[in-house]
């Protein structure tokens, strides 16, 4: 089968689709072509107490299923999405605008292996024991928490889910996700798929808009952890609810990334890492390296071999194989996109290419905004300091090394950051330099299942796609055994 | 800093906080991944000692959080109303099909 879109979803919750309590549907929308794809439910706090509800009956026998049985199911998650790849690749590009390239090679292959890295090391779930004298022995046991509750973003939905599923599902945990009201479909395909995978409840899907679901489902008394992928501003809402129930909490937020180039960078490579950088996935990315940072003495020459590439990024139908910038999520966002473009010129900088919508009219009714590049930037104007979270990318000439660290690190986030230099001591100090949860050098934007992600500063805590992010998503119950044979004598 | 409000943005507020009379309501501009700069209204949302006023509007107070204050009161600006729903954030009005949006005054 294809990628076929049902006409109309419903919540999935208790191993069944679901009616929403409230009646009340929301659009979503083919962001390429403006049309309407399907309807998914409004949800609201009925939906979420009637999942919550679900995966806490689900956890009751799931959390208790030996390791071997998790890692089985895992594995087998990975293989049900493995098997229909290219529909799930096709759907996201549909949903979320991007290239079909990049679906077909990086979002549904890197979903897979989440699955299967945290079916690996979940076999490693492991506590200590210590002997504490003659008397008395002492062990750690790692232990589930119980429901967690995912608020995800429109990015990248099915990756970013398999980035918070794999690791809940790994340790134990059912969940309840939210996914973004513009990208359900990816998500909620997947739950239906896992029908004969995963238990009822232990995958529960509702979709709505932040204030009618994600706020009862961050705020449920019900819920032992939430994580949350998203703006700055909702995350300290998230937070806040998270203190009234005294659950821990996994933050994803902003961030303006820091690209640095460096003299003696490979001209040709580091270029290629800019586009990489700012113009994967639209520039719709947390990472985007959308400070570009570039010295002095290559500055021009460099811009001007930049600018003559990014003018033959191939701007198109994103289910096209050629394509190589897509569409922008929403009209609102492409909109906020170009706003941005205007702030940009009104601070003095320069337009060097993009800015525009593109002329083609077969795009016309798509939300599409051509690749930008503002020269002249100052790191105190606005494009500089606020995510515009669009394939827009501001030059920042540099040639004093401190006074340019000083600049990458003038933000109030710290989620990633990249540099391209031959000069290897060079590279690892400025990386120690750097306030950001990840550095890249002499590459941009690569993530694997096994290397921690997460922010320094106001881009979150709590760390993803790592051993350590199991640690997360458990806690750490200490029994102590005596072996004594005689009372102790204290009565 | 000279913060407005349009006529759209005060009717909205007004409505909104009508129906949610026993609730405090807040903005909060806030920054960062999908959302961009935006005036988030929240409910019960627990202001921050850094949290900066910067107007206010039908007994709904604005703020902005401590790293955006120097961008957002630099500019004249105004709370204003669109068509189209936000980027996925709590923002109250977003099931509305609506949503405030915060642009520099024009000149």
């Amino acid at each position: 089968m294809g990628a076929i879109v049902r006409k109309e979803y419903d919540h999935f919750i208790g191993g069944n689709w679901r009616k929403s309590g409230s009646g009340k549907t929301i659009d979503v929308l083919n962001p390429a072509t403006g049309e309407l794809l399907t309807r998914v439910p409004a949800g609201d706090s009925r939906d979420v107490d009637a999942a919550v509800a679900a995966a806490r009956e689900a956890f009751v026998t799931w959390g208790k299923i030996s390791a071997v049985e998790r890692q089985g199911i895992l594995l087998e998650i990975a293989n049900r999405i493995q098997k229909r790849a290219r529909d799930y690749a096709e759907l996201e590009t549909m949903n979320v605008g991007k290239p079909i390239r990049e679906a077909v090679n990086i979002d549904i292959p890197a979903a897979i292996d989440h699955y299967r890295y945290f079916a690996g090391v979940l076999r490693d779930i492991q506590g200590l024991t210590q002997s504490i004298d003659q008397n008395m022995l002492h062990l750690t046991l790692r232990e589930p928490l119980g429901v967690v509750g995912h608020i995800l973003p429109w990015n990248f939905p099915l990756l970013l889910a398999a980035w918070k599923l794999a690791p809940s599902l790994a340790a134990g945990n059912t969940v309840v996700m939210k996914p973004a009201e513009q990208t359900p479909l990816t998500l909620l395909e997947l739950a239906n798929d896992l029908r004969e995978v995963l238990p009822p409840g232990v995958l529960n899907v509702v979709t709505g808009y932040g204030p009618e679901a994600g706020a009862p489902l961050a705020s449920h008394p019900g819920i032992r952890k939430v994580s949350f992928t998203g703006e700055t501003t909702t995350g300290r809402l998230i937070l806040q609810y998270a203190s009234e129930n005294i659950v821990p909490a996994t933050m994803e937020l902003g961030g303006k990334s820091p690209h640095i180039i460096f003299p003696d960078a490979n001209v040709e490579r580091a270029i290629e890492g800019v586009l990489i950088g700012v113009f994967f996935n639209q520039g719709e990315v947390c990472t985007a390296g959308s400070r570009l940072f570039v010295h002095d003495a290559i500055h021009d020459s460099f811009v001007e071999k930049l600018v003559a590439k990014v003018k033959g990024i191939k701007v198109g139908d994103p289910m096209k194989e050629d394509t190589q910038l897509g569409a922008i999520v929403s009209r609102e966002q492409m909109e906020k996109i170009l706003s941005y473009v205007e702030i940009g010129k009104k601070e003095g900088a320069t337009l060097l290419c993009g800015g525009t919508r593109p002329s083609d009219p077969a795009l016309s009714k798509g939300f599409f905004v051509n690749p930008t590049i503002f020269g002249g930037v100052r790191n105190r104007m606005r494009i500089a300091r606020e995510e515009i979270f669009g394939p827009v990318v501001s030059v920042i000439r540099w040639n004093d090394y401190d006074a340019m660290i000083a600049e990458a690190n003038d933000t109030p986030y710290g989620l990633a950051s990249g540099l391209w230099t031959e000069n290897l001591p060079l590279a690892v100090n400025t990386a120690k330099a750097l306030q950001a949860g990840t550095v890249w050098i002499n590459n941009y934007n690569s993530l694997y299942a096994g290397a921690p992600f997460g922010g320094y500063k106001k881009s979150g805590f709590g760390r993803e796609c790592a051993f350590e992010t199991l640690q997360y998503y458990t806690q750490t119950k200490s029994i102590f055994v005596s072996t004594a044979e005689k009372p102790i004598g204290l009565y | 800093m000279d913060l407005r409000f349009s006529e759209r943005a005060l009717g909205l507020l007004a409505e909104i906080h009508g129906e949610n009379r026993s609730d405090t309501l807040v903005i909060l501009i806030g920054g960062g991944c999908c959302e961009n700069t935006a005036p988030i209204l929240m409910k019960n949302f627990r202001v921050g000692q850094s949290d900066r006023l910067l107007g206010e509007a039908e007994g709904i107070k604005v703020y902005a959080a401590a790293e955006m204050y120097p961008l957002v009161s630099a500019t004249p600006s105004i709370i204003d109303v669109t068509d189209g729903r936000g980027a996925g954030s709590f923002s109250l009005e977003i099931p509305r099909g609506v949503r405030l949006t915060l642009r520099p005054l024009p000149g």
